[in-house]
């Protein structure tokens, strides 16, 4: 797939060049390509996956279900151990919602997608998500989008594949719901992207104006 | 053999006692007020904006010089000043001082309340009795707008904590309203569902609160209708300025002219007659 950048070695240094936009790297940098949950950060930095029918769950019961994820390529610039995110490919249009009220709600990133019972059949620009969605609400209840903090979101790879961390929505009461992101990847044996390693405590997001 | 007479400097050191502890005092307090602005810019640096810095430590650096000073004049064992008396032609000249400045202490006492309470921010769009700019500071006495024409508006602080203001960069989500009117024997229903799918295909389109187009009134030259669609308060400048070109560049797919008022007028040729 032709990313349409280019790298161009100079004296001492890198550019770095897409289109219009030239950046210098120093020589002691490499410049990596790695997959990434992208959110235009001066917008938001909260991703939202709003599903295509809402799930639909009893009380006290426990459903599992995978969703697909868009995966854009994040263009870095690293030392070895620190990664530096200096642009980002996009694979994918992106379109904003807001959740919540005009004056308390959040801004996310709207991603629409089915929901599978088993995982999908994914391309490279994919990742595969593992929801648990618990209901404690004492009733009937649906869900029809989990939101998150994109930016404590790791991704994993696995034979090429691409899987993002597992997500836990628990449904405490009607209307208010709790997406914690587990630490977890999808499915055992992954590597870990290590652009996406968590770096903060963080990664709870408390759904208080419904599901 | 030559002698020189050397000076006796401690002899001027003790006769001149109070003045070498008074100028220490104020080198000191100075070299202490630079310090503290220092460390405080520095450990604040990452938790509270700028220009909130840079007043703290205009405070700082005043009152510890404040200090110095008094400290000096009770070095100077000037006769007959005691530290009693200093306090009392001190205090009065606070009063005195109060009372000419009212206005710049009203503004000062306003500029704290401006950054307790932040209704804005440096880089704002605020709008204050017409005054629409970009804030890009905010001082212990007058906050400085640019206006978007480029020209530097300072506004006294009172003025700005009394009165209503517009702050257009504190919304998350902002609402554009653009009327049109198309002529009467066009699809309403055409128009409509094109115009939604335009504005959704724009990414700083909202999908939710989803955007609306309706009829607002029937008019003398054919339907007024309005499109509203939401936007994030960072983008609201991205949908103002190009909304009006999305209907217009809509409406002239769907080939529907612009609606001009008409009169038609028809002679009664029986009257000449």
């Amino acid at each position: 797939m032709e990313l349409g950048y280019s790298i161009i070695k100079e004296r001492d240094h890198f550019v770095y060049q897409k289109g219009e936009k030239k950046i210098k790297i120093p020589s002691n940098l490499t410049i990596k390509e790695f997959p990434i949950l992208s959110i235009n950060e001066a917008v938001t930095e909260y991703f939202g996956i709003v599903f295509e029918q809402p799930i639909y769950i009893g009380e006290d019961h426990e459903v599992k279900i995978y969703v697909k994820l868009p995966l854009d390529i994040g263009i870095y610039v690293s030392d070895g151990s620190n990664y530096k995110l200096i642009d980002v490919i996009e694979i994918y249009a992106k379109k904003y919602a807001l959740y919540g009220t005009i004056g308390e709600g959040v801004i996310y990133r709207y991603w629409k997608t089915n929901a599978f019972l088993e995982q999908p059949i994914v391309s490279g620009n994919e990742a595969i998500t593992l929801i648990e969605i618990i209901n404690k609400a004492g009733s009937i209840g649906s869900v029809s989008r989990i939101i998150f903090d994109a930016k404590f979101f790791s991704l994993y790879t696995k034979e090429g594949k691409f899987y993002g961390e597992r997500i836990r929505v628990t449904r405490l009461q009607r209307g208010l719901a709790l997406v914690r992101l587990m630490n977890k990847p999808t499915i055992e044996g992954t590597e870990i992207i290590p652009t996406t390693v968590s770096k903060g405590i963080g990664g709870q997001f408390e759904m208080r104006f419904g599901t | 053999m030559i002698s020189f007479a050397l000076p006796d400097i401690w002899n001027y050191v003790i006769q001149y006692q109070g003045v070498v502890e008074a100028v220490i005092a104020i080198v000191l307090s100075v070299i202490i007020a630079k310090y503290l602005t220092v460390l405080t810019r520095r450990r604040l640096h990452e938790k509270v904006p700028s220009h909130i810095i840079s007043n703290i430590n205009k405070l700082i650096y005043y009152i510890i010089i404040l200090i110095g000073i008094a400290v000096a004049i009770r070095l100077l064992n000037i006769p007959g000043v005691t530290l009693t008396e200093l306090l009392v032609a001190g205090g009065f000249t606070a009063i005195v001082i109060g009372l000419a400045a009212q206005q710049t202490l009203s503004n000062f006492f306003a500029g704290i309340l401006l950054m307790t309470e932040r209704p804005f921010k440096i880089g704002d769009y605020i709008n204050y009795n017409n005054n629409v700019g970009m804030v890009i500071d905010i001082g212990l006495l007058s906050t400085k707008v640019q206006s978007w024409e480029g020209y530097y508006i300072r506004i006294p602080n009172s003025q700005l904590f009394n009165s209503p203001l517009i702050n257009y960069s504190n919304s998350l989500v902002r609402l554009v309203r653009v009327q049109f009117v198309i002529p009467y024997e066009y699809d309403l229903n055409k128009v409509t569902e094109a115009l939604i799918k335009e504005l959704e295909a724009q990414w700083y389109v909202l999908v939710e609160p989803t955007p609306r187009v309706f009829i607002t009134q029937f008019v003398e030259n054919g339907i007024l209708m309005e499109a509203r669609a939401w936007t994030t308060g960072k983008t609201w400048f991205d949908l103002f300025s190009n909304m009006p070109r999305i209907i217009e560049e809509t409406l002239k797919k769907l080939g529907i002219p612009y609606s001009y008022p008409k009169r038609i007028i028809t002679e009664d040729k029986t009257l000449n007659k």
